[in-house]
Formats: structure tokens, C-alpha cells, sequence
């Protein structure tokens, strides 16, 4: 396993981060998840995703306020992909500037394929330490 | 002799003394010159004379001057007693009527100078007269112009007070006020330009026929009491159904139907229709507390403020009815944002379970079709979230579908005797497992009978501790306390340490969609504890939520006893 397959999810609700875990496990994917933007922060300190998926309204630190900390963090920085049930769920993604939206309900088919759309495409410090390793392996 | 001596002396000194002076006073046209004997009979005459009085010398020589006077002056003494002063003082001196030959009157300045001799005694006198009748016209005349004048600048400045009185009436008729604050003020003009006690506007209610009293002064009453008049009855019933002014000079002799008109002591009514597009919309009328005949100006002057009030009815229903409109559009367009926020957070909350069951199924259905082996505590735990998810969806359309009730009114509680204690325990044990950072304990007694809904009861528990659960998100204890006492009345209190409520969020907290937090947390859809306190309400009991120092969230529940059949009672 590379670390092109870690997936943090951020959402406040235990059944969304259950299943994501569930669903995205069986792809081979490692799967973090938290229930707000604080615990996130923090866990990205030491452990560095291919793809955030991030939910907007959230207790204590929501998504609008993740995103801004996350801004500050050094570059090159993972995708965000938004995933919320609002209706304005295009115009939330397009305030924090977020590199894709996943409107709930979606399909697991549209789930994996936009995880793996930016899973593939994604460059972290974590993503090139991988890719250095593999060529050890 | 004495007296002829005198006579003699005058005689001599008019007419010989000094032929040039004699002739002087001949020929003086416009003064009448003559002497007098000492008791007054004329003496001569001149030129001047005869012209003004019209007698010739040889008529008037030798005739007493009272001739000259009004008969009424010579009856009360006037000429003796000019001739006294003139006598006594020297010299009489007056204007007034006199009469010539002709019997015509004219207006005459006259002075009577006393003629003494050497020896101080009274020879006679000298009159002189002036005509000054056409002065005395042009006098007349200029004093009448003057009144006329005078009596006109009257009347033109009563009409430009009018005018302004009625210019201020169309300004307050035509101002954007309410309709009864510019009647109030429409009456304080008409009571001042018409200087009444009473004004008073009925307006007419078309279904039934009848004036109603709808703004007064002076007899306020009629308004407090909503007075009512059928057209055609009454003072104010005649002119609406004869469309013109009806003047009562005297209440007491008419037929008056407001009991307030007599006690307020009013003696004298004038009232005009109001009249819009020919259409009688009401009266106005106006009353005095003196007897007072009101005159055909009164009543025009009142009909023409009639018809600007009249007017400003009109327009201020039409405003009225233009900003009902409005506030009623604002209010359906209010509805209608309520209801598009509540459906738009009914399906944010209702995506949310179907999010998890929809990607839980299909993922299982991902590995069947793989083939892959499904370990049994993984099947367990994906089937685990899907029933979860179920359970969650169907409490949230639950939800929906009661506050739909609610709102229709259409719910009905069945009450029946029931021990409470296992009922809460149930959703204790029910609600413990949702959260694995909250600890959920129950304090009663061993039991608890009451006449209560089950059902209703268990919502009421579980929409609490479901809140205490969401709203303490570092979880910690949640105290479910129920209490039941002596006189049968019960109180539930479910208490959490989470995060409260801001203080300007509590007062709106039991309405419906109001989300406490809904900015910031993902928190229902607000119907949670509205449904909660329309239960609480109907089994005729309060819900109050207390905010303790240390932190969290109390709600009390207090509900009254109440007998089963009673509660039926009420829920029909």
C-alpha cells in the first residue's frame, strides 16, 4: 500500500464516516476520519492523505474554518474534495477552493472514481517519499 | 319799556352805527345772520339767512327763532335753554336739526353770542347759522363707506379663515396617516372652524344598513360603545337616507336616538352626508351645548368639509386596504420562505442517512459482485449503519409528518393510566447505544402512574435526550430525572453539560424551525422541541429549559395530574 491510498475524512456524522471507511477500505484505500476541522489539523500534522474529504457544517471547527488553516499550511498540500448535503454545495466548494465537490446522496461509483481521479494526481511530500520508496521495493 | 329801551339800543347799534359793517352782514351769503331780542324774537335778517331758511325778511322779523326748531326740540325747551347759556356764558354753541320755510330739515352748525352794553346788561343776541347738511351728508356717506368697508374686510378675512381652516382640513385629509388618526385630527379642525362641542362621523356598514360610530369628539362614547343607528332612524339615520343636511335647533323637541347626545347636555344639531361618487358612505354631524340655529352657511361650510373628509375616507381605505394587502403578501411570501427553509433543511437532514445507507448497500453489493468473502463482523457492522440509517429516516419523516399534523391541528392524544418509570427507562436504553461518549442515566422512583400517552410521552423523552446528546458533542453524563408527586402532578428533567444555549437564542427555542445553532452545527431540522412542547401543551403541562451556571442544558417538564377522561376530553 502507498500512501497515493490514504483518505481522510472529515464529517460530523458517525454513519458517513463509517461507511466511507467501509466502502473506500475495500479499494485498498487507508482511511482516516475525524468529526471536525480541529482534529483534522492535528492529524495532519503526522499523517499526510492523497485526498481530503471534507464535510461544510460541522461542530467546533467547520469547513470554511479548516480550509483557512489548511491554506497556511506549506505546499504541495493534498486535494480537497467538499461533500455536503447543502444545495449551494458547488457554491461552498467554490468559496474555500476546493479542488473537487461530491454533493450527498452520490453513488459509490461517482465516490471512488473522483477519489481516485485526484488519489492518482496528487503531490505530497508523503505522495514522493512513496514513490521514492517503491523504487526500493 | 325797559325792554323796548334795549331794543332800541340794539336797533341802533346794528344799524346805524356803522352803515359798512351793516352792509357786510346783509350781503353774506352763506352764513345766516341775525338778531335776537333778549327773549328771542328775531330781529333781522340778512341775505344769507334767507337763503339757508327761505323766509324773507318781512315774514320772519318779529317771529320767535324757536320757528327754526323741530318740534320736538321746542317741546323739551331747547331754544330757552340755548338762549340761558348764551346768557350766562356768553355764547351757545351746537350742531343739529333745523327747519326751513319749506318744512324740509337741514343740518345746521349754529352759534349764539349774548350782546351786552356798556352797562353789562343783555340787549339781545347775535345768531349765526351755517348749512351744513351737505357736510353732514358727506359725513353719512364717508361713515357709511367706512362700515361698508369695515363690514367687508369682516367678511373677507371670516372667508380667507375659512379658507385656511378648509385648506388645513385637505391637507390632513390628503396626509398619509391612518384612518383614525386623521379623523381625530379632521374633527379638531371642523370643531374649530365651526366652533361646535360635538363632532361626531358614523360611517355607514353596507350589509347591514346601519351608521356606526366611528370617530367622535366631544361625545367619545359613542365610538367606545360602537354606537349603532339604522339608516333612516335617528338624526344621523335621516340624513343618510335623505342624502342632505338635516338641522335640529332644538334636541329636545326631535327625535334623537343617541342617549349621549342628551347626557352630554347637546341642544342643537347640524349634520351632512358623506358622500363619495354619490354614494353615501357615512355622516358627519356636528353639535352645541348652547341652543344655536345653525344658518345655511353653517351647513355649507360643513358640507364642504363633509365632502373633503368623505374623500380622505376614501383614500385612507384605500391606503388601509393597499397596506393590508401588502402586509398580507409579506406574510405569504414569509410562509413561504418558512416552508422553503424547512423543506431545504428537511432535505439536507433527509440526504444525510440516505448518503451512508446508499453507499453501504452498494459497497456490499461491490463485493458480492467481486466475489470477494464478506467477513461476518464487517457485514454485521455495514448492516449495523444500514439499519441506523433506516431507523434515522424514518424518525426524520416522522418528524416531518407531525409537524405537519401539529400545524393542521390534527393530532389527538390517547391517554390511559400507565406507570411512566419503564416507559423512560425504554428510551434511556434506547438512546444509550447512539453515543459511546455519553453516559445516559435514569433517577425515578420505582413507579409512577399516570393518565398520559404512551406514545406522545416516549417522544417527548427521546426528543430530549436526543437533544441533550447533540448538543453536548464532548459527550459526558445526561441525567434524566422523574419525579412524581403527592397530588399526582409529574416532572421529568433531562440535563446535559454540553455546550447550552447563546441567551439570545432562548427565547425562540421552542418554535418551530427555529435552530439554536443552526449556523454552525449540523442540528435537525428545529422541530424537536416544538413538537416536544406541543405534547407537553396538550397534556396541559409547561416545558421550560434552564441554563446552569456550571455549563449545559436543563429542560423541566411539569405536567399536572390530570384524569384520563378529562385529557380525552380536552384532545377532542
Amino acid at each position: 500500500m502507498t500512501a497515493r491510498r490514504r483518505v481522510l475524512v472529515v464529517d460530523d456524522d458517525e454513519s458517513i464516516r463509517d461507511t466511507l471507511q467501509f466502502a473506500l477500505s475495500d479499494e485498498g484505500y487507508e482511511v482516516r476520519a475525524v468529526p471536525e476541522g480541529t482534529a483534522a489539523l492535528a492529524l495532519l500534522r503526522e499523517w499526510h492523505p492523497a485526498v481530503i474529504m471534507l464535510d461544510m457544517k460541522m461542530p467546533g471547527t467547520d469547513g470554511w474554518a479548516f480550509t483557512a488553516s489548511y491554506r497556511q499550511m506549506p505546499e504541495p498540500r493534498p486535494p480537497v474534495i467538499v461533500v455536503t448535503a447543502a444545495a449551494d454545495a458547488a457554491t461552498w466548494a467554490a468559496d474555500v477552493g476546493a479542488d473537487d465537490v461530491l454533493p450527498k446522496p452520490f453513488d459509490l461509483d461517482v465516490l471512488l472514481a473522483t477519489v481516485e481521479r485526484h488519489a492518482s494526481t496528487s503531490d505530497t511530500p508523503q505522495t514522493r517519499l512513496h514513490k521514492d520508496d517503491s523504487y526500493f521495493t | 319799556v325797559e325792554h323796548s329801551v334795549t331794543e332800541h339800543k340794539l336797533q341802533r347799534a346794528a344799524s346805524d352805527k356803522d352803515p359798512l359793517f351793516r352792509l357786510l352782514v346783509e350781503s353774506v351769503k352763506d352764513y345766516a345772520i341775525f338778531l335776537l331780542d333778549p327773549r328771542g324774537y328775531i330781529m333781522s335778517w340778512n341775505e344769507g339767512a334767507e337763503r339757508i331758511k327761505g323766509y324773507r325778511p318781512d315774514e320772519i322779523i318779529g317771529k320767535h327763532f324757536s320757528i327754526f326748531y323741530p318740534a320736538r326740540d321746542v317741546q323739551h325747551g331747547k331754544p330757552d335753554y340755548a338762549l340761558k347759556v348764551a346768557s350766562d356764558e356768553g355764547r351757545w354753541q351746537e350742531e343739529g336739526w333745523r327747519i326751513r320755510k319749506d318744512g324740509s330739515r337741514f343740518w345746521a352748525s349754529v352759534v349764539i353770542t349774548a350782546l351786552f352794553d356798556a352797562d353789562h346788561s343783555l340787549v339781545g343776541f347775535a345768531k349765526v347759522t351755517r348749512d351744513l347738511t351737505e357736510k353732514k351728508r358727506a359725513e353719512e356717506e364717508r361713515a357709511q363707506l367706512l362700515e361698508l368697508e369695515h363690514a367687508a374686510r369682516t367678511r373677507s378675512e371670516m372667508l380667507v379663515e375659512r379658507l385656511r381652516a378648509m385648506q388645513s382640513v385637505t391637507e390632513a385629509a390628503l396626509s398619509d396617516l391612518n384612518l383614525d388618526d386623521l379623523l381625530a385630527r379632521l374633527l379638531d379642525r371642523v370643531a374649530e372652524i365651526l366652533s361646535v362641542d360635538t363632532v361626531a362621523v358614523l360611517l355607514l356598514e353596507e350589509d347591514s344598513n346601519t351608521l356606526v360610530a366611528r370617530a367622535a369628539k366631544g361625545i367619545e362614547e359613542e365610538v367606545d360603545q360602537g354606537d349603532r343607528v339604522p339608516v333612516g332612524e335617528g338624526f344621523a339615520g335621516r340624513i343618510a337616507a335623505e342624502r342632505q343636511a338635516v338641522i335640529l335647533d332644538d334636541v329636545e323637541h326631535a327625535e334623537v336616538l343617541s342617549p349621549i347626545l342628551h347626557t352630554q347636555g347637546i341642544r342643537s344639531l347640524l349634520g351632512v352626508p358623506l358622500i363619495i361618487e354619490k354614494r353615501v358612505i357615512g355622516v358627519l354631524h356636528v353639535g352645541s351645548r348652547h341652543r344655536r340655529q345653525f344658518n345655511t352657511q353653517d351647513t355649507e361650510l360643513l358640507q364642504i368639509v363633509a365632502d373633503r373628509v368623505a374623500l380622505a375616507i376614501d383614500h385612507a381605505e384605500l391606503v388601509e386596504a393597499a397596506q393590508s394587502a401588502r402586509h398580507e403578501a409579506a406574510l405569504a411570501e414569509a410562509t413561504v420562505k418558512a416552508r422553503d427553509e424547512f423543506i431545504s433543511i428537511a432535505a439536507h437532514e433527509l440526504k444525510t442517512p440516505l448518503t451512508s445507507l446508499q453507499i453501504a448497500s452498494q459497497a456490499l453489493l461491490r463485493r458480492l459482485d467481486a466475489g470477494a468473502t464478506l467477513e461476518p463482523a464487517s457485514l454485521q457492522r455495514t448492516l449495523l449503519t444500514v439499519d441506523r440509517q433506516v431507523g434515522r429516516l424514518s424518525r426524520l419523516i416522522t418528524q416531518l409528518l407531525e409537524t405537519v399534523r401539529f400545524q393542521a391541528g390534527r393530532l389527538a392524544l390517547e391517554p390511559a393510566r400507565i406507570d411512566l418509570v419503564p416507559v423512560v427507562q425504554g428510551v434511556v436504553d434506547q438512546m444509550q447505544p447512539r453515543s459511546e461518549r455519553h453516559t445516559v442515566v435514569l433517577h425515578a422512583p420505582e413507579s409512577i402512574s399516570a393518565d398520559i400517552d404512551a406514545l406522545r410521552f416516549e417522544q417527548v423523552v427521546t426528543n430530549l435526550v436526543d437533544n441533550a446528546i447533540k448538543f453536548s458533542p464532548e459527550g459526558g453524563p445526561i441525567d434524566v430525572t422523574l419525579q412524581g408527586a403527592a397530588n399526582g402532578s409529574i416532572r421529568l428533567a433531562v440535563r446535559d453539560h454540553g455546550i447550552g444555549v447563546p441567551p439570545e437564542h432562548r427565547d425562540r427555542l421552542f418554535e418551530r424551525f427555529y435552530q439554536a445553532h443552526g449556523t454552525d452545527h449540523r442540528s435537525g431540522m428545529g422541530l424537536g422541541l416544538y413538537i416536544t412542547r406541543q405534547i407537553v401543551e396538550m397534556h396541559g403541562g409547561t416545558i421550560e429549559a434552564e441554563f446552569p451556571p456550571d455549563g449545559g442544558t436543563r429542560f423541566v417538564i411539569k405536567l399536572p395530574a390530570l384524569e384520563a377522561s378529562a385529557l380525552a376530553q380536552e384532545a377532542v
